[in-house]
């Protein structure tokens, strides 16, 4: 749509400058939060422009320990939620590969009710089942361990789903030319389809990735021990932190930090991600 | 085939049947079934109790309330958000410098976790200093206290929904914009078919698949999405702000009543099933456009 009216085209950019705005102020208030003292913090006016006390704020909260969660620092809270991301997304990833190279590319007995049975969880979403999923979390014995918080996570049809439907656009000569330079099944999956799948494979890792940093409800419930906190229950911890008033430029400092990962993911693969986003939803 | 690619084939299936029948098929039919016991509670085991369970949960107001809560939140946040997608969307598909950080601006909240922004609108909105009434004060008016009036809490809860799925929303409309031929749009402007009108014959039917697509979606979202009442409300003033899956939460974990608890949640997925089967009968088939 290129048109040449000046006037629309200046309505044009300030829709879009006061969006860009809108969308970010907030992510801006809390960056600034975080670099000044308390004080100046907990009476008006609140300051819109960076303080002096960033890397202070940043070092304490990395690696001292924070009263309000135990004591535990916040980066060891980032590296359990970066263990239980990636746990999250490798595990299912791979679990869900395997599942959708059987259910493409074999015909065995009750080859449908598998498929059935997979796909009819696609409308399960964990916190749909929190309450029993728990139950079952705590007879294992996995209730604050970290199998306890990734593996319920990894059982979902999306990813197999997904693995299915890009399998299915490989065309079938390529399986027949494979099955007559005497491949087997597995040595076409690994040389193949594995190679084939790489796109999807990094879209996916994007998508799941980020959804296990975010998780907050799950290991809320499994975890009981300050050590095990992830990032995002630490803000809240922070935040709900009984009758004391809460800490802003701390609570902001963690927000920031929680918020670090998932924005570089999307800024270094941006296409990736959307790619990612729009195929695991369909 | 042989038998030895069936046992290939169960093989390869084996972790997802394991862990799905584990943590997914098993917890949803224990929870139908415990749905109709009572909740064991010190010496007394829990008993068979058939349907009182759910005579309760009818008699419940708090259920009613939160339901209608849900229903307040889908309707008040799924309109704004996808009518907003559409203008980004719109926006961003054009070509103009710089295009590439607007559209990561506008999609960036998307992936921030919900806990982080929560807190940061919780900044926003506190009362006496935070932005909002600094604003109002500067402006002239009184203080407010947004999440502590039972009509504004959810509302609240709302703004703080929009701000971050309509940039997700965006990038479904974004890919759908893209797969549209510009042909159409062409031939349309050659016949002489305003912005307006190609908006509202071409591109906006074209795009029902996705707007049906993300509606649905929305919905489920708008069941799932209950990390930010933690920290904004805590479902309160008196349950003003409570949806279904908190009240769940605060049933199961906070009174440990697992039974009632179960029983809410076979509401829960009982109404996902209901969506889901919606979707599939009535939405797929009336759309050909795909």
């Amino acid at each position: 749509m290129v048109e040449n009216r000046p006037f629309l085209s200046f309505v044009t950019h300030v829709t879009l400058i006061v969006g860009v705005g809108f969308l970010c102020f907030p992510v801006w208030m809390a960056l600034v939060a975080s670099s000044h003292g308390p004080e100046a913090l907990s009476h008006s006016p609140i300051p819109l422009w960076f303080g002096d006390q960033m890397w202070q704020n940043y070092s304490d909260l990395l690696f001292g320990g924070m009263p309000q969660v135990g004591g535990v620092p916040v980066g060891r809270m980032m590296l359990n939620s970066l263990w239980m991301a990636l746990g999250i997304t490798i595990g299912k990833i791979s679990v869900s590969i395997l599942a959708a190279f059987a259910i493409v590319y074999f015909r065995f007995p009750f080859r449908m009710m598998f498929f059935w049975m997979i796909f009819v969880t696609l409308m399960l979403p964990v916190e749909v089942r929190i309450l029993p999923t728990f139950d079952v979390v705590a007879k294992l014995g996995m209730l604050n361990t970290r199998q306890g918080l990734i593996i319920p996570l990894m059982a979902s049809a999306t990813a197999t789903f997904l693995f299915r439907q890009f399998f299915m656009t490989i065309p079938d000569e390529l399986v027949e030319a494979a099955r007559i330079d005497g491949a087997g099944p597995l040595r076409f999956f690994w040389d193949i389809l594995l190679p084939l799948s790489r796109t999807n494979i990094a879209a996916l890792f994007i998508i799941l990735f980020i959804f296990g940093w975010n998780q907050y409800l799950w290991p809320l419930l499994i975890t009981a021990d300050e050590s095990q906190y992830t990032v995002v229950m630490g803000i809240q911890r922070m935040v709900n932190s009984g009758e004391q008033l809460p800490v802003w430029h701390y609570i902001m400092g963690t927000a920031i930090l929680a918020m670090i990962p998932p924005i570089l993911v999307v800024v270094a693969m941006q296409k990736l991600f959307v790619k990612g986003l729009v195929e695991s939803e369909k | 085939m042989s038998r030895r690619h069936w046992i290939q084939a169960w093989l390869l299936l084996l972790p997802a049947m394991v862990f799905l029948i584990a943590f997914t098929h098993v917890p949803a039919v224990t929870t139908i079934w415990n749905s109709f016991f009572s909740t064991p509670r010190g010496r007394r085991p829990s008993v068979f109790v058939g349907l009182d369970n759910y005579e309760r949960l009818v008699a419940d107001p708090v259920f009613w309330k939160v339901l209608g809560n849900n229903l307040w939140f889908a309707l008040g946040t799924i309109p704004i958000s996808i009518l907003l997608a559409i203008v980004m969307a719109l926006f961003v598909n054009r070509q103009f410098r710089a295009r590439g950080l607007v559209r990561m601006a506008y999609f960036t909240p998307t992936v921030l976790p919900l806990i982080a922004v929560a807190n940061i609108w919780l900044f926003f909105y506190t009362p006496g200093f935070g932005l909002i009434d600094q604003i109002l004060g500067w402006l002239g008016f009184g203080q407010t206290n947004l999440l502590g009036s039972p009509d504004t809490a959810l509302p609240a809860l709302m703004a703080v929904t929009i701000w971050k799925e309509a940039g997700f929303f965006m990038i479904f409309y974004l890919a759908a914009l893209q797969s549209i031929p510009p042909s159409l749009t062409e031939a349309a402007r050659i016949e002489g078919a305003g912005s307006w009108r190609i908006f509202w014959q071409i591109t906006f039917p074209l795009m029902m698949p996705t707007t049906l697509f993300v509606s649905v979606n929305a919905v489920i979202n708008s069941f799932r999405m209950v990390d930010h009442i933690f920290i904004l409300t805590g479902g309160g003033p008196d349950n003003a702000s409570s949806l279904l899956l908190y009240y769940i939460y605060e049933t199961s974990f906070r009174y440990w009543d697992t039974s009632y608890g179960a029983t809410l949640t076979v509401v829960m997925i009982a109404l996902l099933c209901l969506i889901a089967i919606g979707q599939v009968f009535f939405l797929d088939r009336k759309v050909h456009y795909k």
